[in-house]
């Protein structure tokens, strides 16, 4: 009996470790091109692409983050990062807090409409931004928000499509006999919504939370056609100017401030991925 | 809430209903949608009329457009090739990256959701790839490793194939770099999934424990049937994205070789902005909307035969 | 109740996220005012209209005393220009600081300036046009600026010229005529630039082979020959517009004109040579070709020697070089035999040009003027755009500049001995015809198309695309 349980102990460690080790090469090769371009951004500028196939810098530069921290025509990186701070974490806040409430109205409500209203939702999803760029800046001007973050941050306090979407699915998810028990306890349609439901869709709120900043931090179209002031330049556009096809691209500065915003990114994932999981274990329902 | 006196102060009675119509899901349902309806009229609407309008005339942007009637369409299904040769580039593009992706993201969600000292540092990674998705690192970088003496080649070598293939010139292998990228880039889908599974409830698989199920028979009749909300989300965004695919195909190949990789939307970006002919890159548009909105319309209606909401039993 | 609670929150947080935007663009505000207020203070006193060709150092560093703005009609008003252009950080930077020195001379002036990638460049001017807010200079290109003009967006530049406001007595005329249309002129440029084919002056010498300032078609076949034969490196020939042009060109005809009529007599000779280049053993293998970017500087097939020439322009030649990571030499591209005429021309990298709708043309004129013909700008630019075109101001540049640099201003003065006239500005269409020229040579390289059937079928297609683009 002893031997048996020892045997399972020792089965279980092998698994553990298997399990390790596996999904540890697989992490190493998913991440082999994040990798290459952290450490090619510690290499000499104009060899990076020559010396791609060595993974290892030869020499080790550190000239490409103070150069990249130069910016642009005196504006220092750091005020993008600050830029790309403001606007993705508005945004993020409204993105979520919008999201959740529209998501109950469409997930749990009846109303005249509500099929036509969600086609719109889905519809504004299907349309490339190309094509309402235009039109969108014509309309921004007139409103006088050209120049400024408002076109970039407000509409996301209105709702964004697939957050939408994802708080509909989720709550779907959840069994009425939650909020048939809160009716009866004299719950109102928006009691239910604060009280058993929003703290019951965690997870698709801390993944809206994620992707709306992320989407935002990658977003470059909108800062590119609404922003005219370099100073209010974010992460994401700045980087694609040290890149010019005809006069030449330092791609040692642009990788290196590449690798500098990945790790805000990351530290926000790492911190919030935790609610993720503390979310739910369990979502009350007795068998 | 007692409803049952009939009689009482006036006052006392409009409130009352006042409170309780707010309180009935017609309206309420309105109230919560509410921001939404807001944006969607404010920000969206207009814009969206425009594009629609401007599809049915010509437009150079820099100046005024002229009515045209129906020519741009006309001219996209009956005169242009090209047309054709994107829209089946850019089908092709999903009908493969779109289904590979969502399996690569379910399995490695499975691989992920035990929550072991490591995890959140293994999730954090495996999404990493689609943080730098649309930037020029990561176009340098595919260009580099599919090239004739690249990386991908270099480790085909090592498994003793010849490992000389022009990957990105070939025009039957070239939009294959472009599948595996999206492929490459599954985290938000694993992230959702990670959610979905995480919804699960734990006392499910104990019972089933109790009942004597074994791995696979939990994985069938509970982890795949709770999980079909969260699948249906994904493969109907997936397949929004797919079809809207962009710099992928504009930064890293351009269309090459010979417009083999030139999918949809940039072919209607290159309308509106290289060739100035906004009103044709609208009609475009406007055309993959009416596409992806009837197969979304399909996918909707038929969720019924597969999808499982537990609210809805 | 609960919901008040929560949209009194959002109303709050909406508020502060406007309070923020306002913050930020405030601060932004301030920061600039205080710039210009710094400037000014330790502005001097030279009269910020200069029409001298070169305002020497000398004048820069004066501390006059007070008098500031003196009675100069109209020079005592604020006004603000708006500078936009594309650019990298080098060019970024300079020009900055440029605009911070007219500033400083001008201290009634003040520049807002924006700068975008190159990518990005066109979608945000053409969304500000038709926004109505288009800057007051911007920069453009010669495959833009027909389409720009045509619909009346650039500002006639003629009566500056003549009143002298722009000085163009050290500008040869031809560099202004390559911004005019229709006799009138609407841009200027910023540098000269002249097509180059660049190539590996190590490989060639190592093949024994000497490079001519120019060769015939037939001599440059000789040539790869003998470099593969003794090296074994292979030949890049081009598939873009430039090529075409040129080819045209030297058989003395005039590429546009011909696609307008559907002729494919250049066109023809064109893809010819790109079939008989493509099947000789020297020339690089078309997949090879296709997973390379010819037209991004770091990719292009002379970097990593899988060719040992390349077709660019002049102002690509520092970078190129850079890349490379070692010495390269310039040669013209090869005439075809018995050429009728020099196909070698002198280009414009950029323009300036003032948009229709700017209130202050007479002020974006002047900073035209001082941004061409200044000295002390020019030290500042470093001929980043090109070879100045105010021949002053090119010698003064040439003087500070490194080997490599001079390398380009060399190549350009030998050049500008022999170019004939730059055919007119690209008409509207231009675009979809370049890609059309692209595709259709990779097919011919492939083998797919046959160089005959291929020239007759881009001819009449390009006929319909120009007819189309023009027709509005």
């Amino acid at each position: 009996m002893t031997n048996k349980k020892v045997g399972a102990a020792r089965k279980r460690a092998v698994i553990t470790v298997i399990y390790h080790v596996f999904t540890l090469i697989f992490a190493l090769v998913m991440i082999y091109p994040l990798i290459w371009m952290i450490l090619s951004s510690f290499k000499d500028s104009n060899t990076i692409l020559r010396t791609a196939s060595q993974l290892f810098p030869t020499k080790w530069e550190f000239s490409n983050y103070t150069t990249g921290m130069k910016g642009f025509g005196g504006i220092r990186f750091s005020n993008f990062f600050r830029n790309s701070f403001v606007i993705s974490g508005l945004s993020m806040i409204g993105a979520t807090i919008s999201s959740a409430i529209v998501g109950y109205g469409f997930a749990r409500c009846n109303f005249k409409l509500k099929q036509f209203w969600f086609a719109c939702m889905l519809v504004a999803m299907m349309l490339p931004f190309q094509v309402i760029m235009i039109p969108q800046y014509i309309m921004f001007k007139k409103m006088g928000w050209i120049g400024t973050y408002l076109p970039i941050i407000v509409p996301q306090w209105f709702g964004q499509g697939f957050f939408i979407f994802l708080n509909v699915q989720f709550i779907r998810g959840i069994p009425y006999d939650l909020d048939e028990a809160a009716r009866i306890d004299g719950c109102s349609v928006y009691g239910i919504f604060t009280k058993i439901i929003l703290p019951l869709i965690k997870p698709s709120l801390v993944t809206s939370a994620i992707f709306s900043f992320m989407w935002k931090w990658d977003d470059f179209m909108t800062p590119l056609l609404f922003l005219s002031n370099p100073e209010q330049y974010p992460v994401s556009y700045a980087l694609k100017l040290f890149a010019d096809p005809s006069a030449g691209s330092d791609y040692g500065a642009m990788f290196a401030m590449a690798t500098l915003s990945l790790v805000p990114i990351f530290i926000i994932f790492l911190t919030m991925q935790k609610y993720l999981v503390e979310g739910i274990a369990s979502t009350g329902i007795k068998g | 809430m007692k409803a049952d006196s009939a009689a009482g102060v006036k006052a006392v009675k409009t409130k009352k209903t006042f409170t309780q119509k707010l309180d009935t899901q017609g309206v309420a349902g309105y109230v919560f949608i509410l921001p939404f309806i807001i944006g969607f009229l404010a920000f969206l609407l207009v814009p969206m009329i425009m594009s629609l309008v401007y599809s049915f005339t010509e437009y150079d942007i820099l100046r005024e457009p002229t009515f045209i009637g129906v020519a741009n369409y006309i001219d996209m299904f009956t005169n242009n090739a090209k047309f054709w040769d994107v829209l089946q580039v850019t089908l092709y593009y999903v009908v493969f990256s779109v289904p590979l992706r969502l399996v690569m993201a379910l399995l490695v969600a499975m691989l992920l959701v035990k929550s072991t000292k490591l995890s959140g540092f293994y999730r954090a990674v495996f999404y990493l790839p689609s943080i730098i998705g649309s930037s020029v690192a990561v176009a340098l970088l595919w260009k580099r490793m599919f090239a004739s003496d690249g990386v991908v080649n270099g480790v085909i070598k090592l498994f003793g194939g010849q490992g000389n293939t022009a990957w990105l010139g070939r025009g039957d292998t070239a939009i294959w770099t472009l599948i595996i990228l999206a492929i490459w880039q599954f985290g938000s889908s694993m992230l959702i999934f990670l959610s979905g599974l995480k919804q699960i409830p734990v006392s499910l698989y104990e019972a089933a424990t109790v009942d004597g199920a074994n791995g696979p028979q939990k994985f069938w009749s509970i982890t795949l049937p709770m999980l079909t909300p969260t699948i249906f989300f994904n493969l109907v965004n997936q397949l929004i994205n797919g079809f809207m695919a962009f710099t992928q195909s504009y930064i890293i190949t351009g269309g090459a070789p010979r417009d083999k990789t030139l999918f949809y939307t940039v072919y209607m970006y290159k309308q509106c902005f290289t060739y100035n002919k906004l009103g044709y890159g609208c009609a475009m548009a406007w055309f993959m909307v009416i596409l992806v909105g009837l197969i979304t319309l399909v996918l909707f209606k038929t969720q019924h035969l597969w999808v499982h909401y537990e609210a809805e039993e | 109740m609960k919901r008040k609670i929560l949209a009194l929150t959002l109303a709050t947080a909406m508020a502060m996220s406007l309070a923020a935007c306002g913050g930020s663009s405030t601060t932004a505000a301030t920061k600039a005012a205080a710039g210009t207020t710094k400037a000014a203070a330790a502005t001097t006193a030279a009269a910020g209209t200069t029409k001298a060709a070169a305002t020497t150092a000398a004048a820069g560093t004066t501390k006059a005393a007070a008098a500031g703005t003196t009675a100069k009609a109209g020079s005592g008003e604020q006004v603000t220009l708006n500078l936009i252009w594309w650019g990298n950080q080098t060019r970024n930077d300079v020009t900055k600081k440029a605009c911070d020195l007219y500033m400083q001379k001008n201290p009634n002036v003040k520049i807002n300036v924006e700068f975008t990638d190159w990518t990005g460049y066109w979608d945000k001017l053409s969304a500000m046009a038709a926004g109505g807010n288009l800057p007051d200079i911007i920069q453009q290109d010669y495959a833009y600026i027909t389409q720009w003009h045509a619909s009346n967006q650039l500002a006639d530049l003629s009566e500056f010229i003549k009143s002298g406001t722009i000085d163009t007595k050290k500008i040869p005329q031809s560099v202004i005529d390559s911004g005019s249309i229709g006799g009138k002129c609407y841009a200027i440029s910023l540098g000269s630039n002249a097509p180059c084919m660049t190539y590996d002056k190590t490989i060639t010498d190592q093949a024994g082979v000497t490079i001519p300032d120019q060769m015939t078609m037939d001599e440059f076949d000789k040539v790869c020959q003998t470099i593969f034969e003794k090296t074994g490196v292979k030949t890049f020939y081009s598939n873009d517009a430039t090529i075409l042009q040129t080819t045209a060109r030297s058989l003395g005809n005039d590429i546009y004109g011909e696609l307008k009529d559907g002729k494919d007599t250049s066109t023809k000779v064109f893809f010819n040579d790109c079939a008989t280049i493509a099947r000789k053993p020297y020339a690089v293998a078309p997949d090879i070709l296709a997973e390379k970017n010819a037209e991004v500087v770091e990719t292009k097939p002379i970097i990593d020697k899988t060719s040992w020439n390349d077709f660019a322009f002049s102002n690509m030649f520092i970078a190129t070089s850079k890349a490379a990571g070692r010495n390269l030499a310039m040669t013209m591209f090869p005439a075809q035999n018995g050429a009728k005429q020099q196909s070698m021309y002198l280009k414009p990298s950029q323009f300036f040009s003032i948009s229709e709708t700017s209130k202050h043309k007479e002020e974006a004129a002047k900073f035209i003027n001082w941004f061409t013909n200044d000295v002390d700008c020019n030290l500042i630019l470093m001929g980043e755009r090109g070879i100045p075109v105010n021949s002053d101001v090119a010698a003064a540049v040439k003087a500070k500049v490194d080997d490599v640099n001079k390398q380009v201003y060399d190549y350009v003065d030998k050049v500008s001995k022999v170019a004939t006239p730059i055919d007119k500005p690209d008409p509207a269409g231009k675009g979809e015809i370049n890609d059309l020229l692209k595709t259709t040579v990779e097919g011919i390289r492939y083998g797919e198309l046959k160089a005959d059937k291929a020239a007759a079928d881009f001819a009449s297609q390009s006929k319909t695309i120009l007819e189309k683009a023009a027709s509005k």
